[in-house]
């Protein structure tokens, strides 16, 4: 009891050092105005976004760039620095924004998510992190918290509070401020707020789904169910609730073949349910894309349990109907009848494959196939 | 309760006098190295030297960084370690190949990845692959890799050489083949 009147004096100095020097305005307004450690900042940053740009992560569709920059422009017409939003190419639910406006979406998030009005409640709490200047006054708080954090210590209260103080990214206030005004923002924009607290129930359902660790988007955030009674809660209140845009159409056709690609990553890490549920979206995007048949065929080949093989053999036929010359499904099919010894109806699906695709990279296997059926 | 902790720490003290020294980490590889729980037998080049563990082959003549080759088995039916899918029975090499090469591009790190081969062919007697394909880091890192794979029995065995791909991946590609060459299954399936 005697050590807690040591407390108050200790988040007095808190208190006045973190006054002293994170006040800082947002980079709306007139003129961009660096501070000197927020430039040393932004060159770092600078190489993070060089290194980021060049790792072979990034999805190169300047199509997708320009739609994402859209809509955090739409969001943040006042901001006076452009935000660059790219797309990583990982199956996680992450995305983070690096202090000179490089934000990054990974394609999971951005797979998974269902229109632009959650898409833009996303873009707006990470522009939020840019414009707020979020990375210079959490630098400046964690200096003030070295000086603190000598004084609790002297104390006798040991390191716990700065050691986690160190290790969080952006702090929770800042995420609050972050999610508040991202849903601000959203709404000013036109976009439906009841759409807001539905990306963190899609991150939540994601994250019991697949057992997933905290992944780093909302590592140091508030819990998720926190979030999203927040969220709820404004829009509870929300006079615009129920006016809004979502862009739907929009966003599924602006961003189906990241749904695909992302399909794909699932079913190469063998997420055999996430794949399915990918695929059965993309279908519902575009019903008459020859790939989204064949690639549910290639789930179900792939996970062979129960009837998966006859129910593949349909998704390749059907793939075949919408686009005759497509070459993988009779691969596909050739070898099924292969394996099960059907030599007549592999010999024809092989040889078709190899008349749509002569200069396949598994050709060697395929005339190997062919002349141990003759 | 004091005699129960002074005993225990001679007890313990006597332990660490009597150790026999630490294993050593590296030894060099032998002519011959004979894997008898694994089931096979393969001969290993002179001058390289070999991690001191018995779960699975590593050799290296420079360190890792700089040409490492592997033998790995796989159990059929249980997960890999990057990706979750499972070898089964029946599957055709070039199957087999699909899932090794999911697993080895899913590794920590890896940005992205270009298969420049991947044919069937004969290793230890049995219908398998080899496949050549470069690892792309997010480090900026490459590393060409050359592996030969194959189901025999209950087991997908893998024979792997991995380095940098200017220069030393050139330079120690034909030993790996004649590592390859010698592979033998002690009881082929």
């Amino acid at each position: 009891m005697k050590r807690l009147g040591v407390w108050p004096l200790l988040l007095l100095i808190l208190v006045c050092a973190a006054c002293a020097t994170t006040q800082l305005p947002p980079h709306t307004g007139a003129t961009l105005n660096l501070e000197e450690d927020e430039k040393e900042i932004w060159r770092q940053a600078e190489g993070g976004e060089t290194q980021i740009n060049r790792s072979g992560m990034i999805v190169e569709s300047p199509e997708i760039e320009t739609y994402l920059g859209d809509v955090t422009r739409k969001l943040f017409p006042d901001l006076l620095l452009d935000c660059r939003v790219r797309v990583v190419r990982d199956s996680s639910m992450n995305a983070f924004a690096l202090p000179n406006g490089a934000i990054y979406v990974h394609m999971g998030l951005l797979a998974r998510m269902e229109n632009e009005a959650q898409l833009a409640t996303l873009l707006g709490h990470e522009t939020t992190h840019v414009s707020n200047r979020h990375a210079v006054k959490k630098r400046r708080e964690l200096k003030n918290m070295s000086a603190v954090y000598a004084a609790i210590t002297l104390g006798g209260y040991g390191g716990g509070l700065f050691t986690m103080a160190s290790i969080t990214g952006y702090g929770r206030d800042q995420e609050r401020e972050a999610d508040f005004e991202a849903y601000r923002r959203m709404v000013a924009a036109g976009y439906e707020p009841s759409e807001a607290p539905q990306l963190f129930v899609i991150i939540d359902r994601w994250v019991v789904e697949t057992g997933a660790k905290d992944p780093y988007f909302f590592s140091s955030h508030p819990n998720l169910q926190e979030r999203i009674e927040n969220f709820q809660g404004l829009v509870a209140t929300d006079p615009n609730k129920g006016k809004g845009m979502d862009h739907k159409e929009i966003f599924l056709s602006m961003t189906k073949g990241i749904v695909l690609e992302n399909t794909g990553l699932d079913l190469k890490a063998g997420r055999f349910e996430n794949a399915s549920q990918g695929v059965e979206k993309y279908l519902a995007i575009d019903p008459k894309d020859a790939r989204g048949y064949y690639v549910r065929g290639e789930i179900l080949r792939q996970r062979n349990t129960g009837n998966d093989i006859e129910l593949a053999m349909g998704c390749y036929q059907k793939a075949i109907e919408l686009n005759a010359s497509y070459a993988d499904p009779y691969r596909a099919l050739g070898m099924i009848h292969f394996k099960s010894g059907q030599k007549t109806e592999a010999r024809q699906h092989l040889e078709r494959y190899l008349t749509l695709n002569p200069g396949g990279p598994d050709r060697a296997y395929i005339e190997g196939y062919i002349r141990s059926l003759r | 309760m004091k005699r129960i902790l002074s005993a225990a720490f001679l007890v313990l003290l006597a332990t660490g006098c009597a150790t026999v020294p630490p294993k050593p980490v590296w030894v060099p590889a032998e002519t011959t190295y004979n894997a008898e729980k694994g089931n096979y037998v393969v001969e290993l080049p002179a001058g390289w030297m070999r991690l001191n563990t018995e779960d699975r082959v590593r050799i290296t003549r420079d360190g890792f960084p700089l040409q490492t080759i592997g033998v790995d088995q796989y159990k059929i039916g249980e997960s890999l370690k990057q990706t979750k899918k499972k070898f089964e029975k029946g599957m055709l090499p070039q199957e087999v190949s699909a899932v090794l090469i999911d697993n080895i591009t899913l590794i920590e790190g890896v940005a992205s990845s270009d298969v420049i081969e991947n044919v069937p062919a004969q290793f230890a007697g049995i219908d398998a692959f080899r496949v050549v394909l470069r690892l792309h880091f997010k480090s900026g890192e490459e590393r060409q890799c050359a592996l030969y794979g194959g189901m025999s029995g209950d087991w997908v065995f893998e024979i792997f050489y991995t380095a940098p791909p200017r220069y030393y991946f050139g330079r120690d590609l034909e030993t790996f083949e004649g590592v390859v060459r010698s592979f033998r299954l002690l009881n082929p399936l």
